[in-house]
């Protein structure tokens, strides 16, 4: 056992304080209540002046359906953002995956294709989000750039990259199997793409909290140098980080083409901010060391609900994204606010 | 953008909407034959193309839009086999993949650079791209710009257009059509105004359109962007906010993905025209299984053409049109099996 096994958890710490707080005082603490309150808010308001049309079975699984690929990035981008990195190569990766998926969809069958197709084309998806990960590790740890510029210059090469493999034109190759099957269909009345991104935020709530990997994560971003010197792999850790996230893009692209059947290459330069919007609203520190799946989840649904609730009540949705802004400055002035105090004791 | 959808100010519409009846567009007549006559929709003045050859020893460049625009594609296209048919060398200039004028702009130097006979030009910004082109033509070198425009287009030899506001509305009349007569209520998924003067004029010929029909509730306009996640969220909560919605018109390709993403996961059945989708191979498909309704069009290698005859008109001194404007076209499922017809990217692939 390193002594990095031993390093209490970010909500162990907490406890330490105080070691028999009591139920109301524990979900005081809960580090997700204000955006969980935030969310609860812009609900409220949206029930009471849309209700007729906001507060509907068929919104609620729009809602959940169009916020589901989100989660995806958000779940990966969770465990970057808490490990003290930052990724801004989202949307060149899965710009990439999502062209090289399509161009494999074409040569194995095209819109026709079947099975095999839907496995070769997760496999590519899968395998080039992971490639461009890999290869931003690799230009944080080993070539030792700043994570910031290292993914921006991904971004660009695997944006390019993305155009030159078609010459710039998008590709409608997708089977229509995996647009009925995984886009657009529903299991037990709740669409496929939510049962899956409920999976991956499982998985990732797990692996955070419940696993070496993810205490090894909190480790990292709180002090990278005492992970270091308490036996923590940092580099290696980091390269996985990244490479795992590049695979999430890459399930990501996949499930961008089941749902849309279309590549659009140049409709993901917001990817990364949306990403990393949700998981600053959801309370992570963009400093590192701090964050949860849930919050990040709780982070996601914010611009979701405004954009729908807006529409809904015929209100431009741009007037969401001014919101978004708002809601964003206050989460982080909050997590400046817990830093401050945190130094303070 | 749609992606490349255009900045354009769009002027030379003497056609205007009454002379829209919902089909065809201008013709380019080759050789000696009679002048053009532009049917609806487009200009109604006419010009002599020139004689097959005329144009031999001659070099044009076009420098059009971000490589693998297949709407940009598909201009060059018609632009490089009228150039073939006079003769003439026929070069593309594309611009990175960007939309963008500062690219553009150290492309045009290129271009000019080489010395061309002449320039075709679709700009990317109305206002920046006016210095530039003034330079290359003080340079003895004439330029047509070509789908886009300039806001000022007092240097160039000709700017030939499209007729965006046709495209709202044969939009307006199909579902005028489709409606007989019954109450319902349609919707818009453009992007906001101003930002894209050539969707303005699509919009505003979709809505006042509308006006003439009592029956039609126009329920508003929903603003897009590029990001199809965005576009289907929006109108999704159009879709929640108007269960009956009978019609919705997308102006741009991003708008109708997600028009059509929205309403598959609604299981809803607006009738969704998409606004000019006859280069998105995804829109052709969907007009072909009936996901869509139907879409606006523009036979955009005839205005590639018209482009270049008005570029080797103007070399060989003949009489140029100066705002020569290319009507819309509304294409149905049925309208898809026209002999002959060729749609979606391979529009672009020459």
């Amino acid at each position: 056992m390193t002594q990095a096994d031993i390093l209490p958890r970010p909500e162990d710490a907490e406890d330490l304080r105080d070691e028999h707080p009591g139920l109301l005082r524990r979900v005081a603490r809960l580090p997700e209540l204000g955006v969980l309150g935030g969310l609860a808010a812009i609900v409220a308001l949206f029930m009471a002046w849309q209700p007729d049309h906001f507060a509907t079975i068929e919104n609620l699984r729009n809602l959940l359906a169009n916020s589901s690929i989100l989660t995806v990035l958000a779940m990966a981008t969770t465990f970057v953002i808490i490990a003290g990195q930052i990724d801004l190569s989202i949307g060149g990766i899965i710009a990439f995956a999502e062209m090289a998926t399509a161009l494999t969809f074409r040569s194995l069958g095209g819109t026709a294709g079947g099975a095999g197709a839907l496995v070769a084309g997760l496999g590519v998806a899968l395998g080039s989000g992971l490639g461009w990960g890999g290869l931003n590790g690799v230009l944080v740890t080993r070539l030792k750039l700043p994570p910031f510029v290292a993914t921006l210059a991904t971004l660009g090469i695997a944006q390019g990259a993305a155009y030159v493999l078609n010459d710039g034109s998008d590709l409608a190759t997708v089977p229509i199997s995996l647009n009925t099957h995984v886009g657009l269909d529903n299991l037990a009345g709740v669409p496929v793409l939510v049962w899956l991104a409920a999976a991956i935020t499982l998985l990732a709530t797990y692996i955070l909290r419940r696993t070496r990997y993810g205490r090894h994560t909190y480790a990292i971003g709180s002090d990278a140098v005492a992970a270091e010197r308490a036996g923590i792999e940092v580099r290696r850790h980091v390269v996985t980080i990244y490479a795992i996230g590049g695979m999430a893009y890459g399930l990501a692209a996949y499930l961008n083409l089941a749902l849309y059947s279309t590549t659009a290459v140049a409709g993901h330069a917001s990817d990364a901010l949306n990403a990393i919007t949700a998981v600053a609203l959801g309370g992570a520190s963009l400093f590192g060391g701090i964050g949860t799946t849930l919050g990040s989840l709780i982070g996601v649904f914010i611009p979701g609900v405004l954009q729908n609730g807006l529409v809904i009540a015929s209100v431009q949705p741009f007037y969401a994204e001014m919101g978004t802004g708002v809601a964003l400055v206050l989460a982080l002035y909050a997590d400046r606010l817990r830093r401050s105090r945190d130094a303070s004791r | 953008m749609r992606p490349a959808r255009r900045t354009m100010t769009v002027g030379g519409l003497a056609c205007a909407a009454a002379m829209i009846a919902g089909c065809s567009a201008a013709a380019v007549t080759h050789n000696s034959s009679p002048p053009a006559a532009h049917k609806p929709g487009g200009t109604s003045a006419v010009y002599t193309a020139p004689q097959a050859g005329s144009a031999k020893g001659k070099t044009f460049v076009y420098v059009a839009s971000a490589n693998g625009d297949t709407i940009y594609g598909a201009i060059a296209c018609g632009a490089k086999a009228e150039a073939e048919r006079l003769g003439a060398t026929y070069k593309l200039d594309t611009i990175g993949p960007t939309y963008a004028a500062p690219p553009q702009i150290s492309t045009l130097d290129a271009a000019e650079a080489t010395d061309p006979s002449g320039i075709l030009i679709s700009p990317m910004d109305p206002h920046a791209l006016y210095t530039p082109i003034s330079s290359v033509v003080s340079s003895g070198i004439p330029v047509v710009t070509v789908d886009n425009q300039l806001a000022n287009p007092d240097k160039v030899a000709s700017q030939v257009l499209v007729n965006n506001r046709a495209s709202g509305v044969l939009a307006a009349d199909y579902f005028a059509k489709r409606a007989a007569g019954r109450h319902v209520e349609v919707a818009l998924l453009t992007i906001p105004l101003g930002l894209d003067i050539a969707s303005d004029d699509e919009d505003n010929g979709f809505i006042d359109e509308l006006k003439k029909y009592p029956n039609i509730t126009y329920v508003g306009a929903t603003y897009e962007n590029v990001v199809l996640s965005d576009n289907v969220a929006g109108a999704s909560a159009v879709l929640a906010r108007y269960p009956n919605l009978f019609g919705i018109f997308g102006t741009q390709q991003f708008a109708d993905d997600g028009a059509v993403t929205a309403a598959a996961q609604l299981s809803a059945h607006p009738l969704i025209v998409a606004g000019y989708g006859g280069q998105d191979d995804a829109l052709v498909r969907d007009l072909r299984d009936g996901t869509i309704a139907a879409m606006t069009d523009f036979p955009l290698a005839t205005v590639g053409a018209m482009a270049i005859d008005q570029l080797a008109n103007k070399i060989e001194g003949k009489p140029v049109l100066k705002e020569p404007t290319v009507g819309a076209i509304l294409r149905t499922e049925a309208s898809l099996n026209q002999p002959g017809l060729v749609l979606g990217s391979k529009e672009a692939d020459c």
